[in-house]
């Protein structure tokens, strides 16, 4: 797999999660990603997809209530995180990732005539937004497609979530939890 | 050179569920905007009426379109520094109006058109209300399949393919246009951003913004995101039939050209006024219908 951009990216993805994104997108077409940060997974991926291959990218790109985002974002204009998102996507080939700059929610929505052979969650972290993204995107699956997410039992939020909404998971990768 | 980073997008109050129109112009004279800026007064549209403008714009201008209820955004175009960017501005105004609806998030249709050669003949807002999804976009359409346009959008499209097969699919598609388009403008803003991105990415001297809007439409997610409305169901028009001085290269007929009645633009299908009249300056006779028609 080639990691050697994401390496480079800020973020909390651990090797073992890059790697295992990276070999999952190498094998699937339509891809979407619910928060992508400054595209340190993102990349990830991209670097690895087969031809003709895309990754949505939704992400509001103005961090959240978190304190991890609220001590790097307090200091910079707005707009930077988009633009530091785009700058992280330099020299892939130009389609490969497609943006949308919105709630997961609103995403989910807008594209709801669209189906993923693979959603990856990795928006909010608490409890009541985790369950709604699941909620959200669990019927943009296209059939026998690969539903997973990051921080499975570190956060409890998003572990008890992905217990109610989702069902039976298996760890994938350290925190990576996918249905099963 | 002032970089387009520098752009100051503005905050409007009172917009949230409102629609909006974006139209930009560069030096353009007050004759060949006034059809466009008449036009849209007197199709009864309720929304945001912008302009953005740029340094070339005589102050003319502006003071005609205040005059008539349009808001004017200003911007600085920065100067070329080589022949090969001239593209490059036509690609900066989508990052400019992206850039004014992600500051406005509360818009609920954008509509945006070329300004010089475009006439609404509806208002565009109750087309949208009465034929579109609202979480989706209309296109223009250019009644003509990119592989049968040999000299603009099939090469445009072809530059972006990175394989045969690529080509091989997107070749049946009808072409379709920047000139024209409009709806959800959350997807809007989206849209015009991967286009604008794409578009510095692609940083090849033959490649155009309108090859690459063809090729998002066409491709996925967009694709599910995009419809391209028939000539009968009355979106727009573009002339790219008779008249156009380019129309023996096409290498099919070219559909749904409309017909002119008393300075209207009708579907020939349906004998209904088209929403969006694009290009109509290209042919003689529609050029001197319509302008009569918008004269103040």
């Amino acid at each position: 797999m080639n990691l050697e951009r994401a390496h480079q990216i800020h973020g909390w993805m651990a090797e073992d999660e890059l790697e295992w994104l990276a070999q999952q997108a190498s094998t699937h077409k339509r891809i979407a990603e619910i928060g992508s940060w400054k595209g340190r997974s993102t990349r990830a991926m991209a670097d690895n997809l087969s031809d003709g291959a895309v990754i949505v990218a939704v992400d509001t790109w103005v961090g959240s209530d978190e304190d991890a985002h609220h001590a790097e974002l307090n200091v910079q204009p707005n707009g930077w995180l988009f633009d530091e998102f785009k700058r992280n996507m330099n020299g892939l080939s130009p389609f490969k990732v497609q943006p949308f700059q919105m709630t997961s929610i609103e995403a989910a929505h807008l594209l709801k005539d669209a189906r993923f052979d693979m959603i990856f969650i990795d928006a909010a972290h608490d409890y009541e937004n985790v369950k709604a993204d699941i909620s959200a995107w669990k019927p943009l699956l296209a059939e026998g497609g690969l539903l997973c997410g990051h921080d499975y039992g570190t956060w409890p939020g998003v572990t008890q979530a992905v217990d109610e909404t989702v069902g039976s998971v298996r760890l994938a990768a350290f925190t990576i939890w996918e249905k099963v | 050179m002032k970089p387009i980073s520098d752009f100051n997008a503005p905050r409007f109050d009172g917009v949230n569920g409102r629609d909006v129109t974006i139209g930009v112009v560069y030096d353009v004279s007050w004759d060949d905007l006034r059809p466009y800026a008449v036009s849209l007064v007197r199709s009864g549209f309720t929304g945001l009426k912008l302009l953005i403008v740029d340094q070339s714009t005589h102050p003319g201008v502006r003071e005609n379109f205040t005059r008539l209820g349009f808001t004017i955004v200003e911007r600085i175009t920065p100067e070329r520094e080589a022949p090969g960017q001239w593209d490059e501005l036509g690609w900066t105004r989508f990052y400019y109006a992206a850039a004014i609806l992600r500051n406005n998030p509360g818009f609920r249709n954008a509509i945006w058109s070329d300004v010089r050669d475009v006439v609404f003949q509806v208002n565009p807002s109750t087309w949208l209300e009465n034929n579109l999804d609202p979480d989706k976009i209309a296109i223009e359409g250019l009644g003509h399949t990119l592989g049968a346009c040999p000299i603009h959008n099939g090469p445009w499209v072809q530059l972006l393919c990175s394989t045969p097969e690529e080509w091989e699919r997107l070749r049946v598609f009808e072409g379709i246009t920047t000139g024209a388009f409009a709806g959800n403008a959350k997807l809007m803003q989206s849209f015009m951003d991967s286009v604008y991105s794409i578009c510095c990415r692609v940083k090849h001297p033959n490649s155009t913004d309108q090859g690459v809007m063809n090729y998002l439409t066409r491709t996925f997610p967009y694709n599910t995101l995009i419809q391209v409305p028939a000539p009968r169901e009355g979106f727009s028009v573009v002339d790219a039939g008779e008249g156009a001085a380019w129309v023996n290269t096409f290498t099919e007929p070219v559909q749904g050209m409309p017909t002119l009645e008393d300075g209207v633009l009708l579907s020939s299908e349906t004998k209904r006024p088209i929403a969006i009249a694009h290009l109509y300056t290209r042919v003689a006779a529609w050029r001197e219908a319509i302008h009569k028609k918008y004269s103040e």
